[in-house]
């Protein structure tokens, strides 16, 4: 019994040897690889010129290393990049979708919750949208839970109203749930916790988080019971006389004004008690 | 003559009344300082001060206790306004207003503009601690009930629309601003930088108040105080306390 246990010890211990040290191998041939990219974009100056535009081809090694893919080639994601100078070079919203495509092959699962969601589908219909790298960062992609992460709790809102600026983004931040996270709450909900991370869809589609009939099921999962009442009326509000806004821009109006009506009497009778002592001050009386 | 006596003091709170205004102002000031950061979240020292909390969670449960306890406190005087009368067999109805506290304010204009130099004569409460006193029944009841609804929105929205708790919502932060500025203005002039009473009126403290400031204060009832125990003194002693404000009296 006692040897059975020692030999399953001595086991594991070989077999995180072996993979350790494969590990180890590929990184350090990766870094090597790596290395042949980086004598040019490495250089901070390196850009090219392209319809008039200077696109920048620098790349931070050290920001890369400390990313998530750190240890990857530069091949991993740029697969078609073969020969130098390079062949086929596409820019913008094509690098960008040719760039999707390489990252379902080792995150397919997520790739297909993206596919079908309004923005997977903008950019199946070739239309400008958000795709991984919009949300996620390119050489900077950390892990959700790391603070610079692009997508944590503490950047997401940044994130998504780089896209959804305005209105949704104003009422975001008057809301509770803004003013929480933005003094770093752990607990209020942020844009991902109603709408979602890769599944997102838009109000109309009967599959979303945000469709009326499923809003209940949605603030429940943080606020206990799925009311019906959570679905009637609008969470994205701003401050406007007319609208979804209008019971709130009228409450706001109605305690601004009383406040500042009350204030202002209170101060003159302070100000009349002052006056009167004053006076009698000065008569000595 | 006892009723001559310059030194002695006169009870102006209970025991009960002062617990409640400890509970009060202790909870307002916890309340203050942990809803303004989120009032003014992107101010430049809303970050400072829920760092002082270590983080937001803290802050927020900081100002969830400090809600308890002013409801408790509210909890406490409304038990207290029911029950006390029925302990001591008598009621107060010195807080009403009254047309008394209209003359009286317009009395006070006169007087404090020059129009005329006598002051208007106060009975127990002035129309200044009517106004302050119901004033707390208002905000009681914007920020206690909005604040409960934000606490609990799903028991809120068994009863209420969407609109309706976000509108309480917005109440919540401009009471709150109706409040900070009433208290730290109105009532900080009345009870600390009056020059009578700077650097404090200490009555929420003992609860007391000595004869020359109730003279000068409420003479209207120092003079009933003191009619009532000189009509007192002069009969048997089991017929005194029907009819007398007995709280008023403390020798």
């Amino acid at each position: 019994m006692n040897s059975r246990k020692i030999l399953l010890v001595v086991l594991v211990g070989i077999l995180t040897i072996l993979v350790g040290t494969t590990v180890a191998a590929a990184s350090t041939d990766a870094a090597a690889k790596n290395q042949k990219c980086l004598q040019c974009h490495g250089n901070k100056d390196f850009s090219i010129k392209h319809d008039g535009e200077t696109i920048p081809l620098y790349v931070d090694v050290e920001q890369y290393q400390q990313s998530i893919h750190g240890t990857n080639s530069c091949e991993t994601c740029h697969a078609d990049v073969q020969n130098i100078p390079h062949k086929n070079v596409v820019y913008g919203e094509e690098l960008e979708r040719k760039i999707d495509q390489r990252c379902q092959t080792c995150h397919g699962n997520v790739n297909k919750e993206y596919r079908d969601s309004i923005h997977g589908m903008l950019q199946a219909e070739g239309k400008e949208t958000a795709g991984c790298s919009d949300c996620h960062g390119s050489h900077n992609i950390r892990k959700k839970e790391d603070p610079l992460s692009l997508v944590n709790r503490t950047n997401i809102t940044e994130t998504c109203t780089k896209c959804h600026d305005g209105h949704i983004a104003e009422s975001y931040a008057e809301s509770f749930h803004g003013k929480a996270v933005s003094l770093g709450s752990t607990k209020a909900a942020t844009c991902v916790d109603c709408h979602t991370g890769h599944s997102i869809l838009g109000p109309e589609d009967p599959k979303s988080t945000v469709h009326k009939d499923n809003i209940p099921e949605t603030c429940a999962s943080c606020h206990n019971q799925a009311q019906p009442n959570f679905a009637e009326g609008v969470e994205h509000w701003t401050f406007e006389p007319d609208g979804p806004g209008k019971p709130m821009y009228y409450t706001l109006k109605f305690f601004t004004w009383l406040t500042i009506i009350t204030i202002v009497l209170l101060i003159i009778h302070i100000e009349l008690e002052l006056f009167r002592r004053y006076r009698d001050a000065r008569r000595g009386s | 003559m006892s009723n001559l006596n310059k030194n002695r003091k006169f009870e102006r709170f209970n025991i009960h009344q002062r617990l409640q205004h400890i509970m009060m102002f202790t909870s307002f000031i916890m309340c203050t300082v942990t809803g303004l950061p989120i009032k003014y979240n992107h101010s430049w020292w809303a970050p400072k001060v829920t760092a002082l909390f270590g983080g937001f969670d803290n802050m927020f449960t900081v100002h969830l206790i400090g809600a308890t306890i002013m409801l408790a406190s509210a909890a406490y005087h409304l038990i207290y306004l029911v029950v006390y009368p029925l302990v001591k067999r008598e009621i107060s109805t010195a807080a009403f207003p009254t047309f008394k506290d209209v003359t009286d304010l317009v009395h006070n204009m006169k007087y404090l503009i020059g129009l005329t130099d006598k002051p208007p004569q106060f009975d127990r409460y002035s129309y200044k601690e009517k106004f302050d006193y119901w004033a707390v029944f208002w905000g009681m009841a914007i920020m206690g009930g909005s604040g409960l609804m934000m606490w609990f929105p799903d028991i809120a929205a068994t009863y209420f629309p969407r609109w309706l708790i976000e509108s309480t919502r917005v109440a919540h932060s401009d009471e709150a601003m109706l409040a900070i500025l009433a208290i730290f203005i109105w009532h900080f002039y009345n009870v600390h930088f009056s020059p009578t009473f700077f650097p404090m009126n200490f009555v929420w403290f003992h609860g007391k108040m000595s004869h020359e400031l109730m003279e000068h204060e409420h003479p209207v009832e120092l003079a009933r105080i003191l009619e009532e125990e000189k009509k007192g003194s002069s009969k048997d002693a089991d017929t005194v306390g029907s009819k007398k404000p007995s709280s008023n009296l403390k020798t």
